[in-house]
């Protein structure tokens, strides 16, 4: 069993917990916490396949896919959480099981 | 080495499960996710992840720190206050999770020892080649689209903030 194998199944695993954060939990704020676990998930991963590859060069682009990867899941949490924070200041709470229509 | 990972990745596995069990007290659950970080950043560093797992823990902190900021100023943080799922949800939920598990399990089965595994290491290659992606779509311009991208939400989000009163009593 090859450490690049062990870092793919643990993104694997850690994907599956995002999965039940987003899926399970009914809180808005949980569901944040979800995403940034599936996030975790790809950089595990990713940083697995790219200890797969032998030339050190190309693990170099590996680690820029990871840093985009970094800002998009920033850019994520920040709409997400703007999105939280009107839904809670206009209707009062963080369930989303009432969100299924996004009227405004 | 690998037996070390392997307890690194069940560790994070398992505070990243509490802190989605958890998830009604949201101090404990962040507290549980930010152990979750420390596993993770700990395998990254024992693979020589280098500047990647740097901005990696780095971007998770900030996102959690933004989380549990947000999260005390807005929500009741020993609990949530929402009503319990009603069982038919419960149950498909569940069916669904067990699904995912079972199907992610079989995925790590077969990768294991095979050529699929080195197939999609060879595949990412072209995936991951992203330079060459923000200088097709953006040119010279790439960096500043980037601080564009960063400046949208940030703009939204104060935005968003300032106008908080504004949709109370309709």
């Amino acid at each position: 069993m090859s450490i690049s194998f062990v870092l793919v199944a643990g993104g694997l695993a850690l994907f599956w917990v995002a999965m039940l954060g987003l899926l399970w939990r009914r809180s808005l704020v949980g569901m944040l916490v979800g995403v940034l676990f599936g996030w975790l998930s790809v950089v595990v991963a990713a940083v697995g396949f790219s200890l797969a590859r032998v030339d050190a060069a190309e693990s170099q682009t590996g680690a820029v896919f990871v840093l985009l990867a970094a800002l998009i899941s920033g850019l994520q949490v920040a709409l997400g959480l703007s999105i939280v924070i009107a839904r809670v200041s206009r209707r009062g709470t963080l369930d989303a099981q009432d969100a299924g229509l996004l009227e405004g | 080495m690998i037996g070390g990972l392997a307890f690194g990745l069940f560790v994070a596995f398992a505070a990243a499960f509490a802190a989605v069990v958890l998830g009604r007290n949201l101090t404990r659950s962040i507290f549980a996710a930010v152990i979750a970080l420390a596993a993770l950043s700990g395998v990254l560093v024992t693979v020589n992840a280098g500047f990647a797992a740097l901005c990696a823990i780095t971007i998770s902190a900030l996102i959690l720190g933004t989380l549990q900021l947000f999260g005390w100023m807005l929500v009741d943080v020993d609990r949530d206050h929402l009503p319990p799922t009603d069982r038919a949800t419960w149950f498909a939920r569940s069916l669904a999770f067990v699904l995912l598990g079972g199907g992610l399990l079989v995925l790590a089965v077969v990768m294991r020892g095979s050529e699929i595994f080195v197939a999609t290491s060879a595949a990412a290659r072209f995936v991951l080649d992203t330079g060459a992606l923000g200088e097709q779509f953006f040119g010279v311009w790439r960096d500043l689209a980037i601080l564009v991208g960063l400046a949208i939400p940030a703009g939204l989000l104060a935005t968003l903030m300032l106008m908080r009163g504004e949709g109370e009593g309709r």
